[in-house]
């Protein structure tokens, strides 16, 4: 009986479902597109490396580094995210957008590969004080 | 001037195959129920449902791709089930008395069963024809299905046809509606889920455990034929309940207008039906139907040859 009451309840009230292409307003924490900041990757790879669907292929070069994404093959299960120790990937929190071509949403980045900065020289380590002589200004005694 | 009897009978028997209550009117008329159907079942599930071109729009894209080929002549099978049960299903249409004095012949009746038959019989032959496991499970499902309800729907028109003291589907439309009828009507509503392979007992084309049924195999135009033979069923299933229970009277444009908003009410109460119950297993399925609705359909047809006996 229960069931019959809440069919008919369902019958006359709004329903929850949105009419193609409107999109539903989604909660905070969604997983959307996989987002990439080419400013704040490294190429390190672990991105693509964690990716099970192949979602994401990483191919690096001498010079530069090609970072691609396909959502067609996502499962937006965040494991790139969570991987991402640069920051450089977010996921947007918005349902993806309607589209029509197949590969519409793919896309790709070459980012040129930075040359490292060289470590910090360390100062020339100081003569050692002979003894009896007075100790460098600064010096701690 | 036999002759011109035969004409006219033939010219009018193949004006109400192909244009109406044929496939000019039923082919929109089905779509409009399949529509219903899966509007009505999302709106009591608090889904918004498809727009109502979307069965039009999935026959078109359907038939617009290729067509399967197959070489050996099994293939050849194959493709003949969905033409031979969209023909069926046609031809049953066909026969219904929708616009009074509409013709018809003796034993009409037993014709339309036989065609509204056809497309189930069709269905199990291509489950087997293709040579898939799950389309081999659902041809079995829907054999024993059919089995079942069959008693009770063949049982339950024979009791109205005998309360009537005839087979001709005419006759039966303008006769008075009595107790007895209503008694009949209802138990072929009870098969027509069965019939129509809805739930409760839609488990031939259960989609979670055996994918499309006895249609896993098929694709394109012929899974849109199939497609078109399913809604041309409900046409002629629901039409016939509509038959039996809407009387003829009023002008002329009346009696086609009640008919639809009568098959809209049926496809309503089984969308209401589907929406409220689960699936079935095969062996709860065919208790149901030897149990519950052979009895009903029993009572029907011996309180009609009693009644019939006593007039």
């Amino acid at each position: 009986m229960n069931t019959l009451l809440l069919l008919i309840k369902n019958l006359f009230s709004r329903p929850v479902t949105v009419r193609f292409p409107a999109a539903p307003p989604v909660r905070s924490g969604y997983r959307g597109l996989v987002e990439y900041d080419a400013t704040k990757c490294t190429g390190c790879g672990m991105c693509a490396f964690r990716c099970t669907s192949r979602a994401i292929v990483f191919r690096s070069g001498k010079t530069d580094f090609k970072w691609s994404y396909d959502p067609a093959q996502c499962t937006f299960c965040a494991r790139c995210i969570d991987g991402c120790e640069a920051g450089a990937l977010t996921m947007a929190a918005e349902c993806p957008p309607v589209y029509l071509a197949a590969g519409a949403l793919k896309r790709a980045y070459v980012t040129p590969r930075q040359r490292p900065t060289p470590p910090a020289q360390p100062a020339a380590p100081a003569a050692p004080a002979l003894p009896g002589t007075a100790p460098a200004p600064g010096e701690a005694k | 001037m036999t002759q011109t009897i035969a004409l006219s009978a033939s010219t009018d028997a193949l004006l109400r195959l192909l244009v109406f209550p044929g496939l000019l009117f039923a082919v929109p008329c089905a779509w409009f129920l399949v529509w219903l159907e899966r509007k009505a079942v999302a709106r009591m599930q608090q889904r918004i449902g498809p727009p109502f071109m979307q069965p039009f729009y999935d026959f078109v894209k359907l038939m617009s791709k290729a067509w399967p080929r197959r070489e050996e002549l099994s293939g050849a099978i194959m493709s003949f089930w969905p033409l031979l049960a969209v023909a069926s299903a046609a031809g049953a249409v066909g026969l219904l008395p929708v616009l009074p004095n509409s013709g018809g012949f003796a034993g009409d009746l037993i014709l339309l069963l036989a065609l509204l038959e056809m497309p189930s019989m069709c269905l199990v032959a291509a489950g087997f024809s293709s040579r898939s496991v799950f389309a081999e499970i659902g041809s079995v499902r829907e054999a024993i299905l059919s089995v079942s309800y069959n008693v009770v729907f063949l049982l339950a028109l024979v009791s109205i046809a005998a309360s009537q003291h005839s087979f001709r589907i005419e006759a039966l439309a303008q006769s008075s509606a009595s107790p007895l009828r209503w008694l009949g009507v209802a138990a072929i509503l009870v098969c027509l889920p069965g019939k129509l392979h809805l739930n409760p007992f839609s488990l031939s084309n259960a989609e979670q455990e055996i994918y499309a049924g006895p249609l896993t195999e098929y694709m394109g135009p012929e899974l849109a034929l199939w497609e078109l033979a399913h809604g041309l069923e409900w046409v002629a299933a629901t039409g016939l309940v509509a038959t039996l229970v809407v009387p003829h009277f009023g002008p002329a444009w009346l009696p086609p207008l009640l008919f639809v908003a009568a098959i809209a009410i049926i496809v309503l109460l089984l969308a209401f039906v589907a929406a409220a119950t689960a699936r079935l297993a095969i062996d709860t399925s065919v208790r149901f139907y030897s149990r519950c609705a052979l009895v009903f359909a029993a009572i029907a047809l011996v309180s009609a040859l009693w009644i019939g006996g006593k007039l």
